[in-house]
Order: structure tokens, then C-alpha cells, then sequence
């Protein structure tokens, strides 16, 4: 049988037939489930947890599927697959997670089982995506390409990837559990805000190490992950997370599910106490049974191809004089194009958060775009960033001038990266029935606010995230200016929150006060935006500002009757 | 007792010990609680112990060397406690004898009770008895160790799984 197709690409982990007959025997099994689920034999709380662990959840219109893009790598090819779902079976559209996932929110139950099959002709599938069990491994959009990097970490979140697919012992949790991992000095994983949070680096032999976070995470109770473990050798990396699973399995409470997450666990025990737990059960463990040796490791990356990076001695050059000759492409390098190893290129972020679409959404169309102009210009590798925008990762810099004109025709040339109209907004109201208010309209009229008043280059880059519901899908928590959607009295209503903060400087913002009404809020996010341009510094960011100025400050002026 | 083992279906003659019972003879299954009275017993009957799913498997480790069988349940399928236990069981306490399990569990997480090292299933009902038979079929490889130590079979910690072995 042949093994998977296109083993020319890059970036992803290449697929042997053994693992290809894996995805099918997958499908095999959900296609049996649905269908004891359709005679009755399985009642809806029985499937439930069998349908999430394909992806499959229930929301208020239709089903959403959540198809796994494992650490946020995608080729061309499975680019055109995606559209063709978003087309074939869905309203035309997908939404890009915050975990590097892609969501169909229009499924329909009886197509599931095909979907799957188209998905998996090129590898693609659902598996875990949702339910009790380990989540995908996501990792840095600027993986292999970033100059800040350390070591690639892809080879080892692959590596995570399969050790926890279909986990004998972990597939029954005490609820879902998401591990990142990252090896730039720099955190865009949000490694302090995950269950797990792995951050790579090599040691004086050049071996890479781990630093192991335990128990952070967002959602109703925010809290910071802990340090658990540092100087991990990679021989002892998976034996060590089996240890921490088992104690969260065995320990992590089982009879309130707001209260079953890890990072519940880790607060109640202590990290001194979880971690002899851990350790306990480390200590008595066979690592020869576990190892990773880097024979394994070796094994692994051998599956993974690397590009092949020619870049003209003038790149930086051309790239120069093309700023020089176009105002609107030198805005757009100067938000969406960040510093790659390769002097000759560039990494470059494609916004999914223009004015016209719902932030993180992209329409069939614009995914094959995004799926031909990959292969033209970055060797048809593309990246799911955890800000719901697409990343490519190794674009040459003479070459960025013409990608940008042909990003236009996709309506994919907004030039906000990192900027205040650069949101992550949750579906909200609209789609999601768990939600208090709607997200979407405010992320809409917040975007066309700061952009038809020209004040995003002015107000510079600044994290505006939006959450529905105190779940906070919209990582509202780890932005500087976080919207919270809250019920008050039974109308939707908003609060604010300041000072929030993903990376190193891990910090979960603060609510300023009592809950406003939509119009009020919008007034307020002003106000707030506006004391700031104001009252800053030279070059100092909202965030220092903030800490300068004090938070009651900002909560005096978002309060203030006009 | 209806059990699945090994592929088959067979009654057994296990009692499972109450409060306040003065079985003496046959197979009995005791609560942890108990451990004293079960190893203190004098019978040919075989002795087990009942683990509920939040006791730590620790309480008996002392005595795992006397058991014939160590039984573990799910109060519902979703509290996955009962495969940490199996495997615990096998890989850290080295236990050999039986390990059963009863209560609410799915066919669908009949591999999974296999690999962490369960030997039987006690039925709860005759319902789906087959699709317990059939369901492990569906893979042939799994992509991490487990406590049946099975061959390796491609890169990094890949399985092949003998669905024959049951």
C-alpha cells in the first residue's frame, strides 16, 4: 500500500503506511460508534465522550468539528483538503483555534464519517481534539525559521504527539489536558498557561534539556504554571510526563468538573507536595521502558524535511527598495514580517482579522489561495499561529513584495500583527452555548473604530482579547486589554481587564470594575486607549504605561461619565 | 459473576464479600477495609480485594503477593481512575495475579483495560456483550509502552498490538 503522499514536503511529520493504516482503522472505529449511536444502542452520554475524542462537539446550530493541525504545521495540500471541507460540507468557511486547531462549526452528524476520509488522504484527522484526554501539542508559529531559536522544538512536540495518542492510561481524565512546547528564548507558546508548558534548550554538550510548567491555565480560575522539574534530560522527557499524568489521573478530582483541571490540583497540594507525588512515581518507574534515546529522536526527524534556503546576495536590498517605493508594504513589513535564522528571509504572518470576516475565519477561497501562494513562496508550509492568523515561515526577502500583491486579491493583506485590531475573540453569543454576550460584534466594531480613525500605528502594538463567557476561550485573561461577556440581570453585559500578559513576564489581568453594557464598554475601551496616547512616554508600550500610571487610574477614566 | 477473559465469556464463582457476612469458604473478594480479615483467613478459597476507585492501591501493597485477584471498578465510564490503578498494579507493584474490572465501563475502552494490564471484565449487563468481543480489533498498533510489553513495531515507542492475545 503506498505510504503517505507528497514526501517531498516540509515541515510536518511524514507519515509511514503503518501510520496511515492507523487514520483509517480510526475512521473504521467512529464510523461503528456512530452507528450504534444511530440504532440506540449507545445513549448520547455514552457517545459523547467517543464523539469528542474525534473532534466532534454539539453547539447551537449545528456540530463543530475540530480537525487536530499538530503543532500548528499544515502543507499545501492539506490546505486545498480544508477548503474543500469548508465547501463541500460546511457554509464555506473554517475557523483557525487558539490551539492551532481548524473548526467547522456547520457539520452535519451523517457526514462525519466522510469528512473524516477525505481529511485522512492526507493525513489529517480529529483525533483528540476534544474530550477528556491529552489535547494537541501546539508549539511556536515561528518554529524552524525564528532567529530567536534555540532548537526546533517540532521533533519532540511530534514525538508528545504520538506518545499520547490514544494513551492506554490517559485517555479518561479528570478533564482535558494541553501541553505546549517551545525552544525560543522567547515564550509565544504561552507556556505558563498551559498544563504542561515545555520550554527546550541545549546544555553545555549541546543535549537539549527541558524546563517542565505544571498546572497553569486560563478559563475560570487563571492561574500562572508552576516550575515543577528543570535540567530534564531528553532521555527522561516522556518518562516524566507519564508520571505527571498518572498523579493528575489518580488525584485530579473527579466530582466537580470546574474544579478537575490540573492546575486545581497543583494549587490544592502545593507544588512542593505535587511534585514528590510526581516524583515518587518517577522514581519507581522502568526508564529503560521509557527512554528516549536520541537514536529515537534522530528516527523522528529523519521523517521531517527541512527547506532548501537559497536567497540572492541582494535580497535585503530589493526588499529596501521596494518599502521605499510603496507606503502600504512598508507598513505591512513593519507589523507582519519578523526576523528569520537566514539573513535572505523573512517570516511572514498573513492577518486573518481583516475588517470584512470574523476574526480567525477564512473562506474556502482564501484557503486555497493561502494553499497556492504557500507552494510559490514557502515551499507550501504553513503555519497556524495561537493568535488565529497564518504564518509562513520562510519566505525570501526579495520575494515579499510580490507576495504581498498577491495577498490582496484574498483580501489577506491586513497589516495589523500585533496590533490593537489583531484580537482573539471567542465565537461568542452567536455560535456558543455556553456564552453570556456576544464577542464578535464588539471585536467588529472596535476593528472599523481604531482603523477608520488611522489610530493603530499610534496607539502601536497592544494585545485586545475577548472572551463571551468566563471560560474564556478568547484568552481575555492574558492580553493588556482583556472584554470578559458576563449576565447581569439576564442582559449581556461586559467587563474589562487590564494588565495581562502571555511570555515570560507571564500575568493574568485584572477586572477594573463593575459590568458595563455594550455601548458602555465600547465608551470605556476608548477612553482607556485614548488616556493612554495621552499620558505615555516616548516608546512606552500600554503595558508600562499601565504599570507607570496604576490601574486605578485607568479604572477612574473607563468609569467617568462623559 | 458473568466475565469476559480472554475473549470468552464464563460465569464464576467469586463472592464478593458484605458487611457483616460470615462466608467462609469459595472464592472471596473482600474490601480494602478488610485486608486483614482476608489474609487472615483460613480456607482453600481464594482471596481477592476490592478497590474502589478513589483508595490508593498502596493500602494493599504489602499484601498483593497473597492475592489471587484484585478487582477495580468504574462508577462511570468517564472516571478513568481504574486503568491508573491496573497499571500502577503492574508496573511499579509488579503484581502478577488477576486484576478484574466491573461496573460502567464501554466495549470501546476494552484495549485500553487491556493494556494497562486487566484481565477480565465483570458484564454489568448482557447488552453489549458483543461488542466487547469484537472491539479490539480495530487497531493493530498502539504508539506508546505498556504493561503488556508488546513488540516494537516502527519508530519512537510504536506497538504492534496481537489482537489474537485477549
Amino acid at each position: 500500500m503506498p505510504s503517505s503522499p507528497a514526501s517531498n514536503t516540509i515541515g510536518n511529520y511524514q507519515y509511514d503506511s503503518i501510520d496511515h493504516d492507523f487514520l483509517r482503522d480510526r475512521i473504521t472505529q467512529f464510523r461503528h460508534q456512530i452507528n450504534r449511536r444511530l440504532s440506540g444502542e449507545l445513549t448520547e452520554d455514552e457517545f459523547k465522550p467517543l464523539r469528542l475524542m474525534n473532534g466532534l462537539y454539539l453547539q447551537i446550530h449545528a456540530y463543530m468539528l475540530r480537525v487536530a493541525i499538530p503543532y500548528g504545521i499544515l502543507n499545501s495540500r492539506q490546505m486545498r483538503i480544508l477548503a474543500k471541507v469548508a465547501h463541500d460540507y460546511d457554509k464555506g468557511y473554517g475557523h483557525l483555534s487558539t490551539r492551532q486547531n481548524i473548526q467547522f462549526n456547520w457539520i452535519k452528524l451523517e457526514n462525519v464519517a466522510d469528512i473524516l476520509e477525505l481529511l485522512a488522504q492526507e493525513n489529517l484527522h480529529a483525533i483528540q481534539t476534544s474530550g477528556n484526554c491529552i489535547r494537541n501539542v501546539t508549539s511556536d508559529h515561528f518554529a524552524g525559521a525564528a532567529s530567536d531559536e534555540i532548537v526546533d522544538p517540532r521533533i519532540h512536540a511530534e514525538i508528545i504527539r504520538q506518545w499520547s495518542t490514544l494513551h492506554p492510561e490517559f485517555t479518561f481524565l479528570p478533564r482535558k489536558f494541553k501541553i505546549s512546547i517551545t525552544g525560543s528564548s522567547q515564550d509565544r507558546v504561552c507556556a505558563h498557561f498551559h498544563d504542561i508548558g515545555i520550554m527546550m534548550r541545549l546544555n553545555e554538550n549541546n543535549e537539549p534539556v527541558f524546563k517542565i510548567y505544571v498546572g497553569g491555565g486560563l478559563g475560570r480560575t487563571p492561574i500562572v504554571g508552576k516550575l515543577i522539574r528543570d535540567n530534564l534530560p531528553q532521555s527522561e522527557l516522556i518518562a516524566y510526563l507519564e508520571a505527571i499524568l498518572h498523579v493528575y489521573n489518580v488525584y485530579g478530582r473527579r466530582d466537580n468538573k470546574f474544579k478537575a483541571r490540573i492546575k486545581i490540583l497543583v494549587q490544592h497540594l502545593g507544588i512542593e507536595k505535587f511534585r514528590q507525588k510526581v516524583e515518587t512515581f518517577y522514581n519507581q518507574m522502568d526508564h529503560e521502558k521509557y527512554r528516549l534515546t536520541n537514536d529515537m529522536v534522530q528516527e523522528i526527524q529523519n521523517h521531517f524535511n527541512k527547506p532548501t534556503l537559497t536567497s540572492s546576495k541582494d535580497a535585503e536590498q530589493i526588499l529596501e527598495r521596494d518599502i521605499q517605493k510603496d507606503e502600504d508594504f512598508s507598513r505591512w513589513v513593519q507589523h507582519n514580517v519578523t526576523s528569520h535564522f537566514h539573513e535572505g528571509y523573512a517570516c511572514m504572518t498573513i492577518s486573518c482579522k481583516s475588517k470584512k470576516q470574523a476574526p480567525g475565519d477564512l473562506t474556502s477561497h482564501q484557503m486555497n489561495g493561502i494553499a497556492e501562494l504557500s507552494e510559490r513562496f514557502s515551499f507550501g508550509e504553513i503555519r497556524i499561529s495561537h493568535r488565529q492568523n497564518i504564518v509562513f515561515g520562510h519566505v525570501r526577502k526579495d520575494d515579499l513584495y510580490s507576495l504581498f500583491k498577491e495577498l490582496h486579491q484574498y483580501d489577506l493583506h491586513t497589516a495589523n500583527i500585533s496590533m490593537i485590531t489583531d484580537m482573539i475573540t471567542c465565537p461568542g453569543l452567536d455560535y456558543c452555548s455556553l456564552a453570556n454576550a456576544r464577542s464578535l460584534p464588539i471585536a467588529k466594531e472596535l476593528t472599523d473604530y481604531f482603523q477608520d480613525n488611522n489610530l493603530e500605528d499610534k496607539i502601536g502594538p497592544l494585545q485586545l482579547n475577548i472572551s463571551g463567557c468566563i471560560n474564556a476561550c478568547g484568552h481575555h485573561h492574558t492580553s493588556a486589554i482583556g472584554v470578559l461577556g458576563v449576565d447581569k440581570h439576564g442582559h449581556e453585559a461586559y467587563q474589562i481587564t487590564l494588565g495581562g500578559q502571555e511570555g515570560e513576564k507571564s500575568q493574568i489581568g485584572k477586572i477594573i470594575g463593575p459590568a458595563l453594557s455594550r455601548e458602555e464598554l465600547l465608551s470605556s475601551l476608548k477612553k482607556i486607549v485614548n488616556y493612554y496616547l495621552l499620558h505615555r512616554n516616548e516608546k512606552e508600550n500600554f503595558s508600562q504605561n499601565l504599570q507607570r500610571i496604576g490601574l486605578d487610574k485607568f479604572k477612574e477614566i473607563a468609569y467617568a461619565h462623559s | 459473576m458473568h466475565i469476559l477473559e480472554n475473549g470468552k465469556f464464563r460465569d464464576d464463582n467469586w463472592h464478593f464479600s458484605a458487611q457483616g457476612d460470615n462466608f467462609q469458604d469459595g472464592n472471596i473478594c473482600y474490601s480494602a477495609q478488610e485486608i486483614d480479615r482476608a489474609i487472615g483467613r483460613n480456607s482453600k478459597g481464594k482471596i481477592g480485594i476490592l478497590i474502589k476507585p478513589d483508595e490508593s492501591v498502596d493500602k494493599i501493597r504489602p499484601y498483593l503477593s497473597k492475592l489471587h485477584m484484585v478487582c477495580l471498578e468504574f462508577h462511570s465510564f468517564s472516571d478513568g481512575r481504574a486503568f491508573s490503578q491496573a497499571r500502577y498494579l503492574r508496573e511499579i507493584c509488579g503484581y502478577k495475579g488477576i486484576i478484574r474490572v466491573r461496573g460502567n465501563c464501554l466495549p470501546d475502552q476494552y484495549g485500553f483495560l487491556l493494556r494497562c494490564g486487566v484481565n477480565q471484565i465483570a458484564m454489568s449487563s448482557s447488552k453489549m456483550e458483543k461488542e466487547w468481543q469484537e472491539h479490539p480489533q480495530f487497531f493493530s498498533v498502539a504508539y506508546q509502552p505498556s504493561t503488556l510489553n508488546e513488540k516494537p513495531n516502527g519508530p519512537l515507542f510504536r506497538r504492534s498490538l496481537n489482537n489474537d492475545e485477549k
